[in-house]
């Protein structure tokens, strides 16, 4: 019963993949073939989103209860979120180079998913310099309390002030969904899939820095 | 090489799934190590 859960996933993330290659899709102007990426890279990046703010969730409770599983599945969340966000920003690279003409630009969209890897990666930064394992939880929940702000601006904010070549603003001017509707049941698959998957990773993630916890504990 | 050329779209996708095929092996195996580990520490 408890194999269940990963066969499913398997089983999903190869019907996405299967479908994002060969399902026809209707013609969209300044992207045509090239928008089917939207099945594997809005899924990535709004997973490390929902990754940044599970930690910031965590590190709240930790700051409350002060309980150390709450720090172990911060900085798991993180983790993830962060690989996630690698993928999201790899991804996009990939798209830019057959749209743009090369794998970095410095647009708006490139630029703030650039400084938000820096910002988590001056979380793990943070946490390796520490060697008190109370004062590293403390000082690293603040810390991704004050990191998630950042990441509504990064994401959503910044890339729609500032002119941008992204997609999202150039073919959803009103910022509604307009999308045809056998993509959007793939696209709505593809996040579904892609969060179980998330939920997997996360949890073989939790469950591995517990085991390190423990193991550490009993050494000293 | 002329049945690459023109199902280029097939190649790509039998490697992202032989990629995913890989990634699935790997993660199945540590949950079954991690559940053993778990067991041995009995948590």
């Amino acid at each position: 019963m408890k194999n269940i859960f990963p066969v499913i996933i398997f089983l999903c993330i190869a019907a996405v993949l299967t479908l994002t290659f060969t399902m026809p899709i209707p013609f969209i102007p300044a992207l045509g073939e090239k928008a089917r990426i939207i099945f594997l890279h809005v899924p990535t990046a709004w997973l490390s989103v929902f990754a940044f703010l599970l930690s910031m969730i965590y590190s709240v409770q930790y700051l409350v209860k002060k309980d150390m599983m709450y720090d172990v599945k911060a900085f798991s969340a993180s983790s993830v979120g962060f690989l996630f966000c690698i993928l999201a920003t790899v991804t996009g690279s990939l798209w830019a180079k057959f749209s743009w003409g090369s794998f970095w630009n410095w647009d708006p969209r490139e630029t703030s998913i650039f400084i938000l890897l820096l910002i988590y990666g001056a979380y793990f930064s943070l946490r390796s310099a520490i060697g008190n394992p109370e004062q590293k939880a403390k000082l690293s929940s603040v810390y991704s309390i004050i990191a998630f702000i950042t990441v509504p601006f990064f994401i959503f904010i910044l890339p729609r002030i500032v002119q941008s070549l992204h997609p999202d603003p150039i073919i959803n001017t009103q910022g509604k969904i307009k999308m045809d509707s056998s993509m959007l049941q793939l696209f709505v698959f593809s996040l579904v899939s892609f969060t179980m998957l998330f939920i997997w990773i996360l949890n073989l993630k939790i469950r591995i820095e517990k085991l390190y916890f423990i193991n550490q504990n009993k050494e000293t | 090489m002329e049945f690459f050329q023109t199902n280029q779209l097939y190649v790509v996708l039998a490697i992202a799934l032989i990629i995913w095929i890989g990634l699935f092996v790997y993660l199945f195996s540590m949950d079954r190590k991690i559940s053993k580990l778990e067991k041995q520490n009995k948590l």
